[in-house]
């Protein structure tokens, strides 16, 4: 029993990198993510009898992420918009010329996540940036297939518009 | 084959067959405006991950590592108080009446052992009415008058977030604590009385200032409670109106 809790740790350990990636791009800032990630891994670990071993612990981590920042934007009930500020910057712990520039693209990553609705951020957190299949997208969120492609278009046309002031679509698609 | 947005995002996102993606990628190679698109789209989703970099690089922060290896894990939780629970009549009742509580709560680790032992007896807080659970005493007292906003210092009973449920009733969550520990729950105002729709004896977390009442409940009051609510809690001013009419439901 203990050797499993163990490995079960050490996967968790092993996980930690994605879900901080995870619970930042949901809440666009690092110590809010940190708090997320947190509470996620004491739930977890407080419930992890449900949890079915040889299924896959990261999707089982996202979900109660995920479902962890809905229940706090409706406790606090945050608006979305009222994110969009950069005083990020001042809590992001690099520095350095370097990793200034990788801290900057950050800064305007997270903005434009900022300005998305939050069921599209949640399908770009898993499928654009963690590289989940849209099938795995789909279970953590607990929708079809459909919507997370669905969502997946708009919130692409959308980053496009920040991040390129747009794409061309090509005529033989339209 | 035809073409599509959707289909080129399949291209770009890995979901197509081997076979798929050679037929996309023929497709694209022909045109130099389908290429700049599909150019276009991987280097958003490149630009994204590469903008993550750092906090994948980085170490974890300590608070992390500790509560993966440090947050303790229960022994299996549900079983062992279900046995004891099961020989009152009215429990049997109870549990065969899932609508009273919660199924996840219930396997999150509700625990009524050591309520009941004085629910039978004089003076608890919580007692059994016709197949449900009812408040008394100051806990029925402190649902009904007192405002999330009071002070509540010197009370057993704490007041959490007040919010209409589902039914439209007025529901509000409470920690009281007692000999035997700290139990939290959801009462829900019906017919002049509050009737308990979870319980759980699992401890609150410790809470900051800065956290907001509902992020201190025990996890099984939390997705009790986000079962039940419609629309957001209630302000200080909507819970005071409620109060003053009486918690009647709307």
């Amino acid at each position: 029993m203990d050797a499993a809790h163990a490995e079960l740790r050490s996967q968790m350990m092993a996980l930690l990198p994605r879900l901080r990636r995870f619970a930042l791009a949901l809440t666009g800032r690092t110590a809010e993510a940190d708090d997320l990630v947190q509470d996620t891994v004491e739930r977890a670990l407080r419930n992890l009898d449900r949890f079915v071993p040889d299924t896959r612990m990261d999707s089982w981590l996202f979900r109660i992420a995920q479902n962890l920042w809905i229940d706090t934007l409706r406790a606090r009930k945050v608006r979305r918009h009222t994110r969009n500020d950069l005083s990020e910057a001042e809590q992001l712990p690099y520095d350095g010329a370097r990793a200034a520039e990788s801290h900057l693209l950050l800064s305007q990553t997270l903005t434009a996540l900022g300005a998305l609705p939050e069921d599209q951020r949640d399908v770009v957190a898993l499928v654009l940036i963690d590289g989940l299949s849209y099938r795995e997208a789909a279970s953590i969120l607990e929708v079809p297939i459909g919507t997370v492609t669905s969502r997946l278009a708009r919130a692409r046309d959308a980053l496009a518009l920040r991040v390129f002031g747009g794409t061309q679509v090509p005529e033989t698609l339209q | 084959m035809k073409l599509s947005r959707d289909l080129l995002f399949a291209y770009v996102d890995g979901e197509l067959s081997a076979e798929e993606a050679r037929r996309v990628a023929e497709e694209v190679a022909k045109d130099a405006e389908l290429h700049a698109y599909v150019e276009a789209q991987k280097t958003l989703k490149a630009q994204l991950q590469a903008a993550f970099k750092p906090i994948m690089e980085a170490p974890a922060p300590e608070r992390l590592a500790r509560a993966v290896n440090e947050t303790p894990i229960p022994e299996s939780k549900t079983v062992a108080p279900l046995a004891g629970w099961a020989r009152h009549g009215f429990l049997k009742k109870l549990l065969r009446a899932p609508a009273l509580l919660p199924a996840g709560a219930m396997a999150a680790g509700i625990v009524l052992g050591f309520l009941l032992a004085d629910s039978f007896g004089m003076g608890g807080d919580i007692s059994g009415q016709g197949g449900r659970l009812i408040t008394q005493g100051q806990l029925s007292r402190a649902l009904s008058n007192r405002l999330a906003e009071d002070d509540a210092s010197g009370s057993a009973t704490r007041i959490g977030v007040s919010f209409v449920s589902r039914a439209g009733q007025f529901c509000r969550s409470f920690e009281t604590a007692r000999a035997e520990g700290t139990v939290a729950g959801i009462a829900c105002r019906d017919n002049a009385l509050w009737r308990i729709a979870a319980l759980s004896s699992e401890a609150p977390r410790a809470r900051t200032e800065f956290q907001q009442a509902a992020s201190g409940m025990p996890a099984a009051i939390r997705d009790a409670l986000n079962g039940m609510i419609v629309g957001n809690p209630l302000d200080a001013d909507a819970e005071r109106a409620a109060r003053n009419q009486g918690w009647r439901a709307r």
